[in-house]
């Protein structure tokens, strides 16, 4: 017996058209003799038998066939059985697979969670029932039982029961009247530090934690105080009751400062102004909530600030200045009286102004600058540094 | 035996000859009994003999001569026999075509397609293999339309000629021989929107809401559907869109189903630079704002030449390997 296969005709085309049988089931034909017509995309062409024998078409006419695959047989003698060989069987799958092979395939979304959470797919078993896979709903069942057990070594990423209310507190349990206000601080960078430095010098204030979105140091303090998992935990905590006031900590990041102010906002937190003992406040003067003012700063007499501002060092909002919202300031800004600044404005160091000068929302003002009475730097607008002594070779505001 | 794309393309062409005296195809060696290099028009022009019009070979020409037919009221349907050749036509398509029927003062109807086979995977080669739709992108006054794996490119065809403007009607060689997927095919699930360009969702899961949704058109709908079957074992779900019109696309349904999963993937089988996918990404990265869960992959040609060799061109062109890739890339961020 032998196949005759499909020829390929041309290097496009992976398969052809039976158009039809120019010679019947079982007919005698000679080597050479034509037995069919077939079709590509570009044209029809005759089919030639490979040998004597006996055909037996194995495609019906209008049917397509796959180059390779067979297209009639030739049997030697006429009334000979004919059995279409297996010529699919490629090897079992369960024979192909090597020794080396027994760990049970994960499924994507079960590898992923399991690297989400610390574990290795190549070395973490996990029980499965029956032939299936490892699925997502297994790693997830697995990973609760570890969290459960008390002799789990998984480290968590965060760990909420560290942070107790005021109700767990020995003293503030007993005395409530003037305990101090509970502050959790949003951000772990340098602005925490100069946060954590204010706050240790008021009495009436307590850190009791800090969030930060790197979550390579949760779990670590920042002078004494826990780190204690990402920026969205603050809704989290917030409902256990763990703190009183919020105060955002970062000032390099502008864009996320006015961020996490406005969302923890709207969703009822409330923030604490912290300020350095050695700030002046003079008559009348006025603050939001969420400013964060660090030591030698002055607000004059009847001056007004906003929320969400961030004061360094030595900045001077003198008498009848009116300072909007979510504003940084590098040290030793000095502003002069009736000074209008107003929301998202950044303030580099060394910056001098006179009176009455007005800075309209998200300014920027480059250190050194001096604006003379009645400046006004419109919306948006830059100032950059002048005539710089050294520069780093990049913008002279970050 | 259920229809294929092709022979849907075919019986709507027989359909329309037949009901409008003044509908007229023209186009390269499209006579029979070649009946055309794809053989979308074969028995045609035996029906119609005086309306399957052969053309000497001008694409320029086809495109203009079809142009002003249309613009004196009949059907016009233009055969460019490779998308490729497209290139030859374009001025007529984009300064001509697509703006003459508004640019004097009078809006006419005009009901011109020019059709082509777009797309490679059969190894024939550079200039006969690409995806150049993205070069009438932007083109005001052309409608671009590629019916997918789950569109009756007959009916779309049909309903390019009823709307009476300049249309581009891609149609990959790929899924010439399939038969369309209309309707619910287990495993997946498909549903088509209402209006005139119906876009095609297709989900791989049933009930709850999806891991990822991946954006694509045309001949691009048999990857996709093939990785979405693959990722049925691996608890991914997908929720694919296939718009019918690249050009208008159905803003609000894809949005609701991209903020529906936050991770959203773009395929299409033209180089992703400066493509299609750009066009939507950036769209979507603005349109999401904070539902966005990942940035929007992309996944499309590399931005080269495409090989004669099967092998080669397997590398350039996108693969199922490229999209799982993707698929993983949005999952993890």
């Amino acid at each position: 017996m032998q196949l005759i296969l499909a020829p390929q005709l041309n290097p496009n085309e992976d398969s052809i058209y039976v158009v039809e049988w120019r010679k019947g089931v079982r007919d005698p034909v000679r080597r050479g003799e034509i037995i069919a017509e077939v079709e590509t995309s570009k044209a029809t062409v005759e089919v030639e038998s490979e040998a004597d024998g006996y055909l037996i078409p194995l495609v019906e006419a209008g049917k397509a066939v796959r180059v390779g695959e067979p297209l009639a047989a030739l049997v030697a003698n006429v009334d000979e059985q004919f059995v279409l060989p297996d010529l699919l069987s490629r090897g079992t799958t369960e024979a192909s697979q090597s020794s080396a092979d027994k760990r049970r395939r994960w499924t994507v979304k079960a590898k992923l969670l399991a690297e989400r959470n610390g574990l290795n797919p190549e070395t973490v078993e996990i029980p499965v029932e029956g032939p299936g896979p490892v699925t997502e709903a297994l790693v997830q069942e697995y990973l609760q039982q570890r969290v459960s057990s008390p002799s789990s070594s998984l480290t968590i990423s965060f760990a909420p029961a560290k942070l107790a209310g005021p109700q767990e507190d020995l003293v503030d349990s007993h005395c409530p009247a003037g305990r101090a206000e509970r502050i959790l601080i949003l951000g772990a960078g340098d602005g925490a530090v100069q946060t954590l430095d204010v706050i240790r010098l008021t009495r009436h204030q307590l850190a009791i934690g800090l969030l930060d979105d790197n979550s390579d140091i949760h779990g670590r303090t920042l002078l004494g105080c826990p780190i204690v998992g990402p920026l969205s935990l603050a809704k989290e905590l917030w409902g256990q009751g763990v703190f009183d006031k919020a105060i955002v900590s970062i000032s390099t990041n502008p864009e996320l400062r006015v961020d996490l102010y406005t969302q923890l906002t709207s969703q009822g937190i409330p923030f604490a102004n912290v300020v350095d003992p050695t700030v002046i406040i003079g008559s009348n003067a006025s603050m939001g909530s969420g400013n964060l003012i660090m030591a030698f700063c002055r607000l004059g007499s009847c001056a007004t600030i906003g929320d969400n501002n961030f004061l360094s060092a030595y900045v001077n909002i003198e008498h009848h200045s009116i300072l909007g919202n979510h504003c940084t300031f590098g040290p030793g800004v000095m502003l002069s009286s009736r000074v209008r600044i107003g929301n998202r404005v950044r303030l580099g160091t060394g910056i001098f102004m006179e009176p009455k000068v007005s800075i309209e929302d998200d300014a920027v003002i480059g250190s050194g600058n001096i604006l003379v009475y009645g400046s006004r730097v419109s919306r948006g607008r830059t100032i950059r540094t002048p005539a710089p002594s050294a520069a780093a070779g990049r913008h002279a505001m970050e | 035996m259920k229809q294929t794309f092709l022979e849907s393309i075919r019986e709507s062409l027989a359909t329309i000859l037949e009901k409008n005296e003044n509908a007229y195809l023209l186009g390269e060696d499209i006579v029979d009994p070649y009946g055309g290099a794809f053989k979308a028009t074969k028995g045609l022009s035996t029906r119609f003999p005086d309306r399957v019009l052969p053309t000497p070979i001008s694409e320029a020409a086809i495109v203009g001569v079809a142009t002003g037919m249309a613009l004196r009221g009949n059907i016009t349907i233009a055969e460019i026999m490779f998308g490729d050749f497209l290139a030859l036509a374009a001025d007529q398509i984009i300064n001509h075509a697509s703006k003459l029927h508004m640019m004097y003062g009078t809006q006419l109807d005009m009901s011109l397609v020019i059709r082509t086979a777009v797309g490679g995977g059969r190894g024939y080669g550079p200039t006969h293999s690409q995806n150049l739709e993205r070069l009438f992108l932007g083109t005001d006054g052309l409608q671009i339309l590629a019916p997918s794996l789950y569109h009756s490119p007959g009916e779309t065809l049909k309903e390019a000629v009823a709307s009476k403007r300049p249309t581009l009607f891609l149609e990959h060689k790929l899924l010439y021989p399939s038969p369309t997927k209309l309707g619910e095919v287990p495993p997946l699930w498909a549903m088509l929107t209402e209006g005139r360009w119906p876009t095609a969702f297709v989900k791989n899961f049933h009930g709850g809401s999806g891991d990822v949704t991946i954006i694509s058109y045309g001949g691009t709908s048999l990857l996709v559907d093939e990785v979405s079957q693959r990722m049925i074992d691996e608890e991914v779900r997908i929720t694919a869109c296939f718009p019918l019109s690249l050009n208008q696309l159905p803003e609000e349904q894809v949005l609701e189903e991209c903020a529906a999963t936050g991770r959203v993937i773009v395929v299409e089988e033209g180089p992703t630079y400066g493509g299609w996918s750009a066009e939507i990404s950036a769209w979507l990265h603005r349109a999401l704002g904070k539902n966005i869960r990942a940035p929007v992959v992309r996944v499309g040609a590399a931005n080269s030449l495409i090989p004669n060799a099967r092998s080669l061109e397997r590398d350039i062109l996108p693969s199922i390997n490229n999209i799982e890739d993707a698929i993983l890339a949005v999952l993890s961020a």
